[in-house]
């Protein structure tokens, strides 16, 4: 189920609080003050600091 | 992060993984009455948006769903959430959202976005469940509602700390029962107006019980010879008793619904 955009809007990283927004391939949220990238997995977005991985 | 809360946030991540399947079709946990309670306490609108803290396999949340705008579940636990996914997506429901996340830290949202906040037989694993209830405030708006149901330990402090200690044997991600009078003061200071309290008993068998959490054997004998104790001795106020030969103890729950208020000028 895609994200939608009114959950993406209330959605702030965990670490800055930052607005994020979805990776193209929609597989991911980026946080570009972090440069991190919280995983979307089976339709669940992981919104752990330790698990996001750096913004490549 | 201190190792203290990093070590027992890994011990819960263990516990309800390993739990996963067998806490998701416990029956006080399925509940359909019980859960309607909740939902009852917010009384949700068509526009509704609501938070579950916690939300495991997503008994609450899903319940929301046909009753609310739009319904989130949060939880530190990958097993569960997935649970709470096949689940949705079994239902066909478009509404609920599940996020992995740690609800213990701050929580992955702005500032006053849900209208309402719910968690549910959670507050006892948390180790700053004040904090919790302080990031379950500011993501509400003013006039939203909090609802937080759990087990109440007894006032009496010794008694309190005698029950805790056979929960913690069960269930090593078991931080603490609060006494009722505790837990509605950590959410009156999260600036919160609390506005009801019920609170209703739960026979607890405790063979069933000990089944859920999969608790080791050595353990679960410590359990119960505790329990035996407590028919004899009245140390925990949980009501230890044998019904038939079974053994059971009581588990006190409160659902206590609050209010945000609207900051002072």
């Amino acid at each position: 189920m895609a994200l939608s955009p009114e959950l993406l809007d209330i959605l702030a990283c965990p670490k800055c609080k930052g607005d994020l927004h979805l990776t193209a391939p929609q597989d991911g949220l980026v946080c570009e003050a972090c440069k991190l990238v919280y995983p979307i997995k089976d339709d669940i977005p992981i919104m752990l600091i330790d698990e996001a991985k750096p913004l490549a | 992060m201190p190792n203290q809360a990093a070590e027992h946030k890994q011990l819960i991540r263990e516990e309800f993984t390993r739990q996963a399947d067998a806490f998701a079709a416990s029956p006080t946990i399925k509940n359909p009455d019980r859960i309607a309670i909740l939902v009852d306490s917010v009384n949700p609108g068509p526009t509704t948006r609501v938070l579950e803290i916690a939300t495991g396999p997503g008994h609450i949340a899903l319940a929301f769903a046909p009753r609310c705008g739009e319904v989130v579940g949060i939880d530190l636990t990958a097993a569960p959430l997935k649970i709470a996914e096949r689940m949705r997506a079994e239902r066909g429901i478009i509404n609920a959202r599940f996020i992995q996340g740690d609800v213990e830290g701050r929580l992955p949202f702005e500032d006053d976005e849900f209208d309402a906040a719910v968690c549910r037989f959670s507050f006892h694993h948390f180790q700053n469940p004040a904090a919790v209830a302080r990031e379950m405030a500011r993501v509400c708006r003013a006039g939203g509602r909090l609802v937080v149901e759990d087990i109440g330990a007894s006032e009496h402090p010794e008694r309190a700390a005698y029950h805790n200690r056979f929960e913690l044997l069960r269930d090593t991600s078991h931080t603490r029962f609060l006494p009722l009078s505790d837990l509605i003061a950590i959410i009156a200071a999260a600036g919160l107006e609390i506005s009801s309290v019920r609170t209703d008993d739960i026979a607890n068998p405790v063979e069933r019980w000990l089944a859920t959490s999969y608790t080791p054997d050595d353990k679960a004998a410590e359990v119960r010879a505790m329990i035996e104790r407590d028919i004899r001795e009245d140390l925990s106020g949980t009501d230890a008793r044998r019904i038939n030969g079974e053994l059971y103890f009581t588990h006190r729950s409160a659902i206590i619904v609050a209010r945000k208020l609207a900051p002072r000028a």
